[in-house]
């Protein structure tokens, strides 16, 4: 998995530390979400909510994802 | 009820960018008529997947959207049913368990026992291992 490093000032970084107490995410999770907001229902592609038939079609930029990502998503 | 959906089964039914999504979707549609439930830890299980950035990335979902999607693969004529376990994790299924990834996979095992069902499942090392109770997908 790639990792970001960037540089920020104090004020910046007691900021930034705070906020994802806050919402009580990790500062990584807060950093992602705050840079990657959620789309409406899944992403660019045009999802279907159809009761008894769902299917989120995902954004371009999502990857296409395996039964291992999946239980590397949940369970590492 | 004949069928318990296991987490990746029920996320590849619903998310489009699963590699597995057209088999899962094709055979959850099949199924439903049958009868099918979901247990509660797979159902937040999908609730997490779809919020993750890591896996929807820019088209990851809010809470309520999640949610809303999940409800809404929930409803319809052939409604699934959310399984709540009426008993603690029994040790004789969960020691079998050959490391942390598949706790839950048996955890699965034993809810479907419970009630009557079959898991259904990606995972071809579940299904060789649970041969009566679990059913292979793909």
């Amino acid at each position: 998995m790639p990792t970001f490093s960037f540089k920020a000032g104090p004020t910046e970084a007691k900021s930034i530390r705070a906020a994802a107490r806050a919402r009580r995410l990790s500062v990584s999770e807060y950093l992602r979400r705050a840079a990657l907001p959620p789309a409406k229902h899944g992403g660019d592609g045009e999802s279907r909510l159809k009761p008894g038939r769902v299917v989120i079609h995902g954004s371009s930029d999502a990857p296409v994802v395996t039964s291992e990502d999946v239980a590397a998503a949940l369970y590492e | 009820m004949r069928h318990l959906l296991d987490n990746d089964v029920f996320f590849a039914a619903i998310y489009g960018k699963h590699v597995l999504h057209a088999t899962c979707r094709a055979w959850l549609d099949r199924a439903k008529p049958e009868g099918w439930a979901v247990a509660a830890e797979t159902y937040l299980a999908a609730v997490r997947l779809l919020m993750n950035p890591l896996v929807l990335r820019s088209g990851h979902l809010t809470a309520q959207q999640a949610i809303e999607a999940v409800e809404t693969e929930l409803a319809g004529r052939h409604a699934g049913k959310v399984i709540l376990a009426g008993r603690r994790p029994d040790a004789a299924v969960l020691k079998q368990a050959a490391g942390h990834k598949q706790v839950m996979d048996f955890w699965l095992v034993q809810i479907a026992t419970e009630h009557g069902c079959k898991l259904a499942t990606n995972d071809a090392g579940l299904a060789l291992a649970w041969p009566k109770i679990v059913t292979r997908i793909s």
